[in-house]
């Protein structure tokens, strides 16, 4: 149990002095949200219709809080197919710790960056003249926490499957951005067709966004700007959502074939050849692995 | 009361889809030996260790490490081995003191445990004075020297080593070996290591030479040198196809072709070497040497390491 606690350390200390000493993603964590904020939130303010006093940059704030938690888990995600292949999970995967450990390990670094990153844009809610009390701020805390758990985990299910870091623009492309456009950070869901409210639905940043606007938006009067669903069951699908992942990644992480296995087509290991037990007093004798193989024979006749 | 061997091996082998990486390997290590497992690239080293450490599971046959199945009892055999990759897995943005920390907290070991064997494995090392720079500063060398220091920071009892000298520069690798060496004379730690340098597997107790995922020869360094036979003459030629025929009529022996030209592995040189100085007439160079497990190697593949 102490080793486990100590990976779960030993990784957690890693990221978090990796991270101090990354200036660029310390960069690009206030770049990006800024951009969004201040050119999109310019533009869609225009565009989204308001029946609120709850104003378009207020209701998208949560939703910049979602991007930085969904950039930087799968960033550390990413980051983990690395680690595995060349860097200290290697380390981590012949230690005497069970597979699940590393996953874990992972998961809660990653969240633990998610939030942290999304604390250092914390002064953009006053900016924007929200006023939420400790309690709300709170709440916004744990709503971060859980949404950063849950998409950390599901980071790990992708890093466990990626064989290379290439195959990252696909993930952007086909699993990033949808996720974000669809999870109502950027405009009501409501705004968007029939045939996509099923994918909004299986989106669960949508849960994680909708769960952060909450507590910001609480007593004002946000119209159609508002949230989708009740905070408990925002919760227990984020809940679900990671616990399924989790399970999910440490079964794949520890190697290729796992997946196989679970699935059921990989035939059983024949074992023709069997060591003989240990009990049968297994002792230094002439066996056949130590036969000299005859010299000579088989010299090239060229 | 005879010890039960370290690594207990039968039939073990691997595939990746329809390639046959490890055909079938029988081998047993006895505690505290230094075994050398020497092949080829692609000969199926890297993919034998990954199974013996719990990174990969095998398709066929068994192995025990430390007396645990590598499949069934993962976790017993990964108490018992430390292991240093092909490729390093330390972390370049951290310090030394830090990569080595990480691997402390990994094992469990107490803040006093872990300040005393990390103090310990730097001095070891030579990284004393670099402790608090970051491993992107370090040179080939000095990475490979802290990728073994935290190989063995938990003090286990069986190392695998996959490469440690690949890519260092000659004075690099002899301080390598010199240290591997003393790992096994003063702990009495199992060393199972790989290499494709086979003139360097000298120092092991015994070596397994691997070719196209089989075993091909087994033994000590010198047994295996000894059945080629005592000596080796050299016939130093840039033209080895025109001596071919006149070294096998004037010895009666089959040549092996060398990057000098040819040779010949006889018992007793003495005996031999006056019927090939003719050949000195005719621009040849002839010398008398020992063999080298580099010549074993190509005995046994009919091929040179480089060709392989």
């Amino acid at each position: 149990m102490s080793g486990i606690v100590g990976a779960i350390v030993a990784v957690v200390v890693r990221e978090l002095t990796r991270f101090q000493r990354q200036r660029g993603r310390l960069v690009a964590t206030f770049a990006r949200p800024l951009l969004w904020l201040i050119v999109i939130g310019a533009g869609f303010e225009k565009l989204v219709p308001t029946e609120g006093t709850v104003s378009y940059k207020q209701f998208l704030l949560p939703g910049l809080y979602g991007m930085v938690v969904l950039f930087s888990t799968m960033l550390t995600a990413l980051a983990t197919v690395h680690d595995r292949e060349f860097g200290p999970i290697r380390m981590l995967l012949v230690a005497p710790l069970p597979r699940f450990v590393a996953v874990i390990a992972k998961t809660i670094s990653s969240a633990l960056l998610g939030v942290i990153q999304a604390v250092l844009l914390f002064p953009l809610i006053w900016i924007l003249g929200l006023r939420p009390s400790l309690g709300a701020l709170l709440e916004l805390l744990g709503a971060i926490a859980l949404a950063s758990f849950a998409l950390g985990s599901l980071g790990m299910v992708i890093a466990s499957r990626l064989r290379s870091i290439e195959n990252f623009a696909g993930i952007m492309n086909f699993l990033m951005f949808p996720m974000f456009f669809l999870s109502s950070a950027l405009y009501p869901a409501s705004l968007l067709p029939g045939f996509l409210q099923p994918l909004v639905r299986a989106d669960p940043l949508t849960y994680g966004i909708d769960l952060m606007r909450h507590p910001l938006l609480r007593g004002l009067y946000p119209g159609n700007l508002g949230t989708d669903y009740t905070i408990s069951f925002d919760v227990l699908v984020l809940v679900l959502v990671a616990a399924v992942l989790i399970a999910l990644a440490s079964l794949l992480f520890g190697e290729e074939e796992h997946l196989g296995r679970i699935l059921l087509v990989e035939p059983p290991r024949p074992r023709g050849r069997r060591l003989p037990r240990p009990a049968l007093g297994f002792g230094r004798r002439e066996s056949a692995a130590a036969k000299p193989v005859p010299f000579r024979e088989a010299s090239p006749a060229d | 009361m005879a010890a039960a061997p370290a690594i207990a091996v039968a039939g073990l082998g691997r595939d990746y889809g329809r390639v046959r990486a490890v055909d079938a390997i029988d081998l047993e290590v006895q505690p505290g030996e230094f075994f050398g497992f020497l092949g080829p690239n692609g000969a199926g080293k890297t993919t034998t260790i990954r199974m013996l450490t719990t990174l990969l599971s095998p398709s066929r046959g068994e192995a025990r490490v430390a007396g645990s199945d590598v499949v069934d009892d993962a976790l017993a055999v990964r108490r018992q081995i430390g292991v240093v990759f092909q490729e390093t897995t330390l972390d370049l943005d951290l310090t030394a003191e830090e990569n080595l920390r990480f691997c402390t907290r990994l094992y469990g070991l107490s803040r006093r445990e872990s300040k005393a064997r990390i103090d310990e494995a730097l001095r070891l090392f030579g990284l004393s004075e670099r402790r608090h720079a970051r491993v992107r500063s370090f040179s080939g060398g000095m990475r490979r020297a802290l990728d073994l220091a935290r190989g063995i920071l938990h003090r286990p009892s069986i190392v695998f080593l996959d490469e440690p000298t690949l890519g260092l520069d000659p004075g690099q690798r002899r301080r390598i070996w010199a240290f591997l060496q003393k790992l096994v004379a003063e702990h009495g730690t199992t060393l199972f290591l790989t290499t494709h340098y086979l003139e360097e597997a000298d120092p092991c107790d015994r070596v397994a030479i691997v070719d196209h995922g089989q075993i091909v020869a087994l033994g000590q360094p010198d047994e295996l040198k000894r059945n080629l036979g005592r000596d080796r003459i050299d016939v130093r030629t840039e033209r080895p196809d025109v001596f071919l025929a006149s070294v096998r009529e004037l010895t009666g022996l089959e040549p092996q072709r060398a990057q000098h030209g040819l040779s010949v592995f006889v018992d007793d040189a003495a005996t031999v070497l006056p019927k090939l100085l003719p050949l000195t007439a005719q621009g040849a160079e002839v010398g008398v040497t020992h063999p080298t497990l580099e010549d074993v190697f190509v005995d046994l593949t009919g091929r040179s390491r480089e060709a392989a």
